[in-house]
């Protein structure tokens, strides 16, 4: 092969590969429940913003829960915790299931956020939070970016973190699971939290 | 034995002269081959370019960019929140998007009361404020910003604390 050939084979190989890691890059990953974006995609035109995904930092509703054992609800609504909790953040758990009983106020066109659970891990002066978050139908439709970087889980689980959030719990990784959407903030390092998300289960 | 020419591809009308053992011969340069490396050649220029806009400038030049959200309920006034993005050291034609939002928590739930979407005028220098504000509840408030801009690639978020009203 001349070099010609060989330095225009090498030029097609590289536009290829430029134009395949933007295309991986802007790919939205929608669940087909969720309109969720990954914010590396996004373009100028705006996508829309998500609040928190947490409760607010109360311990009001929390109840003390055995150590390393499965929460339950009360009520059918689904729960992310840790599948295996541990040792040193089973020292104290605890749960939160914010009472619904008025989302019935709220229409299906209002962009609202169900905080369904909030499980509390606690241990060696460090927390995780667990939330399962359902988006109203509206919120659910809009295009939404709901972290800074995405990021792939152990499990293959596409996901997306933040860091140097306010407050104490500075880093998070959120990820979709059907219609719902799981949060793990902590003030552990965001290595560490990549590992304990993928080890959520939804009960 | 490595390719070794004398031909020089930028002179469209210079000839190859290849050397092959004690024998030299000349011989005129194929057309399709020359255009070849040609096309070639632009096509690598190219996907050069594309890399290099699609890179943040921040690295070529002292350039910066910050965006923050804020939310506030001052006794016996209305919440309000701001989310901004500003920038500086960047090129004329640059300019960046801040969508602000204003949250409730109502029973469960992080209800949107308000919304707001300021696009920054193009310039070196410059920012984007997203203003919102809602009637007064008693309740946990908090404001959230997205941001986009034509100096970094894909999206960012901020948000303030939560706040009691």
């Amino acid at each position: 092969m001349s070099k010609h050939k060989r330095i225009r084979n090498l030029a097609i190989v590289v536009l290829v590969v430029l134009g395949t890691g933007t295309a991986l890059a802007g790919m939205a990953r929608a669940t087909g429940l969720i309109n969720a974006i990954n914010p590396e995609a996004a373009s100028v035109s705006m996508p829309a913003i998500v609040p928190p995904l947490l409760a607010p930092p109360s311990d009001e509703g929390y109840v003390p829960q055995p150590g390393t054992a499965k929460v339950s609800a009360p009520d059918d609504r689904s729960v992310a915790q840790l599948g295996n909790v541990p040792a040193d953040l089973a020292q104290a758990v605890s749960a939160d299931f914010p009472d619904l009983t008025t989302k019935d106020a709220l229409a299906d066109s209002d962009t609202y956020y169900e905080i369904l659970s909030s499980i509390r891990y606690e241990g060696n002066g460090h927390t995780v939070l667990v939330t399962t978050a359902r988006p109203s139908p509206a919120a659910a439709q809009q295009a939404a970016v709901y972290g800074d970087r995405s990021i792939e889980l152990k499990d293959g689980t596409v996901a997306w973190l933040t860091v140097g959030l306010p407050g104490d719990l500075p880093n998070r990784i959120v990820f979709p699971k059907g219609d719902l959407i799981i949060t793990i903030v902590s003030d552990l390092p965001h290595t560490d939290l990549e590992n304990l998300a993928a080890d959520i289960v939804v009960h | 034995m490595p390719f070794s020419s004398t031909h020089d591809p930028y002179n469209p009308g210079s000839k190859q002269i290849c050397t092959q053992g004690t024998k030299t011969m000349k011989v005129i340069p194929e057309t399709h081959s020359h255009l070849s490396f040609h096309f070639g050649r632009v096509l690598l220029i190219g996907a050069l370019l594309l890399y290099l806009m699609s890179t943040p400038l921040a690295a070529a030049h002292a350039a910066s960019w910050v965006v923050s959200s804020s939310v506030a309920c001052p006794p016996g006034l209305n919440p309000s929140g701001a989310s901004y993005l500003s920038w500086s050291g960047y090129w004329s034609w640059d300019y960046g998007t801040t969508t602000g939002g204003l949250w409730y928590w109502q029973n469960g739930s992080w209800v949107l009361q308000n919304s707001a979407t300021t696009i920054g005028a193009r310039g070196s220098s410059g920012s984007a404020y997203a203003y919102t504000g809602a009637a007064r509840q008693p309740g946990y408030w908090t404001q959230t910003g997205g941001h986009t801009a034509t100096f970094f690639s894909g999206s960012q978020n901020s948000y303030a604390p939560i706040i009691s009203c």
